[in-house]
């Protein structure tokens, strides 16, 4: 019986090396597909009892393995809403009917509805994080929404911190206090002015006065007003609605900083009209004698504006860019993995779907523990490498050429042993 | 690592000196252009492997621009007071002409010196009341170049504002761009060199100090520190004066409604065009009006004529030299604003207006028909007593307004041969200081260009690295290549 065992054994043996072989040819095929993982052929033998005077030919048993854990290469692109995944991890996506897949390939384009989607047609989940910090579970894909970047509105943000830091000269001459800008009174004088744009509620420009006035030696009154309510460009006092805050700032003469001793205030509340409660900061303000200088202003916040474009960071926050330069984080990208993500099982369209070999789905956040990194603007080329595909390629013609020659030996031997009846 | 890797990492360089070569292509071809800064491609490894160019910087020099900025504005400020003072100096002091007030006023004097001669001649008299009109007419003509110089300067200012007004625009336009580029990582190189160019054009007007802030964003305020632009530009307005009254001041200028210039300024600048427009206005040339109108105001008292009856019953009253106030005589001491400008020979003694030359000598020139002005009762053709004494007080000793910032006590001529020198004085260190600023503008330019600007040479080396290792990455792309296809021989 063992020339047929013969025969069946090299069959085995050459459906195994057209198994790898199929697997190069699909490797080689996807050799330039964003995201690809490629397919390996693993043997292991099928031995049939044997004793110890004749031998019963096994055959060989094909185990296709994917190499899902290796990490591609990246090819840099122009896109911002290209992503590659640096580390384990990857990114969920859905397909028309909302099921949810996991896939490497990064390749996303808005579509007409403003959704992320990317080649496989699959399209791009995430958080919201408009209404809040967002609500994750950790082992399901539950609060998970298509990432949608043509509906993000204009949006305006109040101000609330700023900083104003600047020299006031230590040999300015005392205001009498009847003429204290914080009086309010048309005979108002003041030492020095600067004014800031800080932004309310709905995102109105509101220019701030500020007045800096040498009330007595080394006191410093800061009173803010609200531009618009001045009576008229050139002499703005009496301004139409008092002071918004009046703050005095004192000095220690030995140091020319605040007084710390006191101690002095460091900072101002502007109460915006309309707004938030901008609290600036002049604790680095000084009484030094030289000219009225603004050393530092900056104010937050931003006008109403349209979404210029979106950005992606390493984290996975996805950024909208407003007109005016601010950025807001709209959404946050997370990252799934499993506990063996070899194990995930294979999808047209680069995806991946879990198994109960690969284990439970984790979701969570580039850059924190068990996740890598999101490289914006990458793509994850496919893992496959020509030269090795092509040397596998030989290497499973030669085995396959044995193996038809084995079948070959088998088929003679039997010839001959029909003709031994003649 | 496999030979697909390699080939990925050959191409990126491949791509990395592209990017590079065009960077370097940029500096080449803007080589001539002094506003450019030299620009460098920086690169980086790509995580997996390979090169790529991260960002484009440009070479900058933060301190130095800073000087240059203030180096313009103190220039540009002297600029403009020596060029008004050039035209006070050419129109009114020029030697070649003798056309001065101090000329004619040497002229004058001798006149009536040759006239006590010989009192009995027509002709001397006639010469002697037309070297009068001639420092009249000086005098007058004097007064309207001061008046020009004004109204030009104040025209100027408003030119000026305007253009700070247009430079802010731009400004906003270009700073927005910036600071977008900057948060989205893009190249701004060139747009920060067009609002360096902005700032410094700004420099010109007005002396500005910059803040930079996050994404690159800049904040403009006057040397005063008057917020000019932060987040948004603020307003800056002038109104201009269509005639300037002698003496009278023009409107400031504000700032974010702070007034900037003018005496009363609260926050007054320090340099830039508009400072030395101002200081032209309200200052050099209001306090050459003052001298000139003391001058005025100086003849007309030197040549009154005073009641010459035994019991004086009348005032003294303006004789060969009159002006809009008479029969009045002017305050003494006291500047009469404008007076330089309507001052007028007495057409009663004018040959051209009906007068008579002969009461120069006789007196009578303040009233012909009150014989209390009469000096030559007699009426002997040979009476040379009046002419003598207006030679002696031309020069006495006179009383000036300390306002005009000369003697308050010296004889008329040396009183305008003192304003003569002080505008040569003026105009002199005004120059001196322009050229030194001027230098050191040009200094810090220069260095500035050296340090950022284009080096040949430089770029050329640049170009050679980047060309070997093109051929280097080309190179590896078809030993990979051969390598591939030795492999695909082998299959057959």
């Amino acid at each position: 019986m063992s020339l047929f065992g013969m025969m069946r054994t090299s069959t085995s043996g050459m459906n195994a090396q057209a198994n790898r072989l199929g697997t190069v040819a699909d490797n080689i095929a996807n050799s330039n597909t964003a995201g690809y993982k490629k397919a390996s052929t693993e043997f292991s033998t099928l031995v049939l009892q044997s004793g110890t005077s004749d031998y019963t030919p096994g055959s060989v048993e094909t185990e296709v393995r994917y190499g899902i854990s290796e990490q591609g290469g990246f090819e840099f692109t122009t896109s911002a809403t290209d992503l590659a995944i640096r580390g384990t991890g990857f990114l969920l996506v859905a397909d028309e009917s909302g099921a949810t897949y996991l896939t490497r390939a990064g390749a996303f384009v808005q579509n007409g509805n403003g959704d992320l989607v990317n080649t496989g047609g699959y399209t791009m989940m995430g958080y919201p994080v408009t209404g809040g910090v967002p609500n994750v579970v950790a082992n399901g894909t539950a609060g998970l929404v298509p990432v949608n970047v043509g509906t993000l509105a204009l949006q305006a943000e109040a101000s609330t911190v700023g900083a104003f830091n600047v020299n006031l000269p230590s040999t300015a001459t005392i205001v009498a206090a009847a003429d204290l800008p914080s009086a309010n009174a048309a005979t108002a004088t003041y030492t020095a002015k600067s004014s800031l744009v800080a932004y309310d509620n709905i995102g109105n420009q509101i220019t701030l006065d500020v007045y800096a006035s040498l009330s007595s030696a080394n006191n410093w009154e800061i009173t803010v007003f609200d531009q618009s309510q001045a009576a008229a460009p050139g002499a703005p006092f009496p301004y139409a609605a008092g002071p918004l805050v009046t703050t005095t700032l004192t000095f220690d003469p030995t140091t020319g900083g605040l007084d710390t001793v006191l101690p002095s205030p460091t900072s101002i509340s502007i109460p915006i009209p309309n707004g938030q409660t901008l609290v600036l900061d002049m604790a680095q303000t000084s009484e030094l004698p030289a000219p009225y200088q603004v050393l530092e202003a900056t104010v937050d916040g931003n006008g109403p504006s349209a979404v210029d474009r979106i950005e992606i960071d390493d984290t996975g926050t996805l950024y909208a860019v407003y007109e005016n330069g601010a950025r807001t984080a709209t959404y946050l990208i997370p990252l799934a993995t499993v506990v063996s993500p070899d194990n995930l099982v294979p999808l047209a369209g680069n995806v991946f779907v879990p198994s109960s070999e690969s284990g439970p789905l984790r979701v969570g956040f580039a850059g924190t523990a068990g996740f890598g990194a999101l490289v914006p603007k990458a793509l994850e080329k496919s893992t496959v490498d020509i030269a090795s595909e092509l040397t596998t390629m030989i290497e499973a013609q030669n085995i396959y050429t044995a193996n038809s020659k084995v079948f070959q030996t088998a088929a003679d031997l039997m010839e001959v042993l029909i003709n031994l009846k003649r | 690592m496999s030979l697909t890797t390699g080939l990925s990492i050959a191409r990126s360089a491949l791509f990395a000196a592209g990017d590079q070569t065009a960077v370097v292509s940029r500096n080449v071809a803007n080589a001539g252009n002094p506003l450019f800064s030299r620009k460098s491609a920086n690169v980086v490894t790509a995580p997996g492997g390979g090169v790529r160019v991260a960002s484009v910087t440009r070479a900058s020099e933060p301190a130095l621009v800073r000087r240059l900025l203030a180096a313009t504005s103190d220039a540009s400020s002297q600029k403009a007071l020596v060029d008004a003072l050039d035209e006070l100096e050419q129109t009114i002091n020029d030697p070649e002409l003798d056309a001065s007030p101090a000329a004619r006023l040497a002229k004058l004097s001798d006149a009536i010196q040759n006239y006590a001669a010989q009192p009995q001649s027509d002709l001397a008299g006639q010469a002697a009341v037309r070297a009068a009109g001639d420092l009249v007419r000086a005098l007058n003509s004097a007064t309207e170049t001061v008046n020009r110089v004004r109204r030009q300067a104040d025209a100027d200012i408003a030119s000026s504002v305007d253009r700070i007004a247009t430079l802010l625009a731009r400004f906003e336009v270009v700073n927005g761009q910036i600071v977008n580029g900057t948060r989205a990582g893009s190249d701004v190189t060139d747009l920060l060199d067009t609002r360096d160019q902005i700032v410094a054009s700004m420099s010109e007007e007005v002396g500005v100090r910059t803040i930079i802030r996050a994404d690159d964003d800049m904040a403009i305020y006057t040397d005063s520190g008057v917020p000019l632009f932060d987040r948004t530009a603020r307003a800056i307005t002038f109104g201009a004066t269509l005639s300037l009254a002698p003496g009278a001041l023009g409107n400031a200028v504000y700032a974010d409604g702070v007034p900037v210039t003018g005496s009363g300024a609260t926050m007054p600048i320090a340099s830039g065009r508009l400072k030395g427009l101002t200081a032209v206005r309200d200052e050099a040339t209001v306090l050459y009006q003052y001298q000139l109108d003391e001058m005025a105001r100086s003849l007309i008292e030197i040549f009154a004529e005073s009641d010459q009856s035994a019991v004086p019953s009348l005032p003294d009253a303006p004789g060969l030299f009159t002006y809009a106030g008479a029969p009045a005589m002017p305050a003494p001491a006291t500047i009469v604003d404008g007076l330089a400008g309507s001052i007028s020979i007495n057409p009663n003694v004018d040959p051209d207006q009906g007068g008579l030359v002969t009461r120069l000598r006789d007196g009578g020139i303040a009233d012909p028909l009150v014989a209390n002005y009469i000096y030559n009762t007699s009426g002997g053709v040979g009476f040379s007593d009046r002419l003598e004494q207006m030679q002696d007080r031309l020069f006495a000793a006179q009383a000036f307004d300390p306002a005009a910032g000369l003697e308050t006590s010296a004889t008329l001529v040396k009183f305008t041969s003192s304003s003569a020198a002080w505008v040569e004085d003026v105009r002199k260190s005004s120059a001196d200081e322009y050229e030194y600023r001027n230098t050191l503008m040009q200094r810090s330019s220069e260095t500035l260009s050296k340090l950022t600007g284009i080096n040949l040479d430089e770029e050329m080396t640049t170009m050679l690295e980047l060309e070997r290792s093109y051929q280097a990455a080309s190179k590896l792309i078809s030993s990979i290549d051969s390598m591939l296809a030795a492999l695909l021989v082998a299959i057959g």
